[in-house]
């Protein structure tokens, strides 16, 4: 089996071949704070040896992308999805942006939800 | 907490509850930008953030899809709405979805308005502002008003009542404006989710 190629690990029938820790390699929890609506972008630093689930999430990264997005894209569990993102944050290949923390203030900002408002009404 | 890079948009996060056959991801579809996701979410039921079994396929585990679409706020945002699995058996998960979300549509089938009962009792109780929208099926035997939805659910004046057609992309614009317009006036200053810092491991933190 060619590790470098994803799809040899992949069957038509049974789907996955690798379990998702075995993907994670055995690990459970992510280093970083991801979320599902986290944005991450990749930086350009160059990857070597972390695998071919690291490479095709670093290639969905190349435009910001959310976690959620990651992980239906790439087909890997939400669970998973964050901590191989959190390698790759670890790695610097990847920059992060936090959700908008919309309740620091008790309410949402009224700048905030005008905007919101404003792209609705132009859908 | 990673690194803020605020080049990037910043996620905003609505949530879609209702019955199971209710039409979330038909509503979500309706107004998505691009074909609506799913990923797949496994939490940990008994330990709620405090395990960390949650990929070891464990008898506590339990795995979610979510369903999902996204709607870009000029550069600045992205705002993703998420189908909340309705079934009772996911409803432990509904703290941990409601964590940062803006607010709250729940999509009721008129034909089955007791599906519903327990998700507009759930965001009542935790203060989450929510609208409730009508999904009006062809083929219903009766097509209700919004009064008399309002009567047999018992909400609260403020709540807002939209009728709609989860298929039609301006009926569903429609309720999400309806949202937005009620986060513009609702108190706030109720009783919300602990805000805590969601614990780093999955099954806590979605």
């Amino acid at each position: 089996m060619n590790r470098g190629d994803p799809g040899a690990f992949v069957d038509q029938a049974a789907g996955r071949l690798i379990r998702p820790y075995a993907v994670a390699g055995g690990r459970t929890a992510p280093h970083a704070d991801f979320h599902l609506v986290t944005h991450v972008v990749a930086t350009g630093r160059p990857l070597d040896g972390l695998g071919p689930d690291h490479d095709d999430i670093l290639t969905l990264c190349r435009r910001p992308i959310s976690v959620a997005e990651v992980s239906a894209l790439s087909g890997l569990p939400l669970a998973v999805t964050k901590i191989l993102l959190s390698d790759l944050l670890g790695r610097r290949a990847i920059d992060t942006r936090a959700p908008v923390p919309v309740f620091d203030r008790a309410r949402p900002s009224t700048d905030l939800l005008e905007k919101v408002l404003d792209a609705l009404y132009k859908l | 907490m990673p690194s803020t890079n605020s080049d990037l948009p910043g996620g905003l996060k609505l949530l879609i509850a209702g019955g199971f056959g209710v039409g979330k991801t038909t509503l979500v579809g309706a107004v998505s930008e691009i074909v609506p996701l799913t990923t797949e979410a496994t939490i940990t039921e008994a330990s709620r953030g405090v395990d960390d079994v949650a990929l070891t396929g464990g008898k506590t585990t339990t795995t979610v899809a979510l369903d999902f679409g996204r709607i870009s706020i000029a550069d600045e945002y992205v705002l993703f709405l998420f189908g909340m699995p309705g079934q009772e058996r996911f409803w432990f998960m509904w703290d941990q979805l409601c964590i940062g979300a803006l607010g709250v549509i729940v999509l009721v089938d008129t034909r089955r308005i007791e599906d519903s009962f327990d998700a507009v009792d759930y965001f009542e109780r935790t203060g989450i502002p929510f609208v409730v929208a009508v999904n009006e099926f062809e083929g219903a035997p009766y097509a209700y008003t919004a009064a008399e939805v309002r009567d047999a659910l018992q909400l609260r004046a403020e709540v807002p009542v939209v009728m709609c057609d989860a298929r039609s992309r301006t009926s569903a614009v429609n309720v999400l404006i309806g949202l937005v317009r009620h986060l513009q006036t609702a108190d706030h200053r109720t009783v919300r989710p602990a805000e805590p810092r969601p614990a780093v491991h999955e099954g806590s933190c979605i």
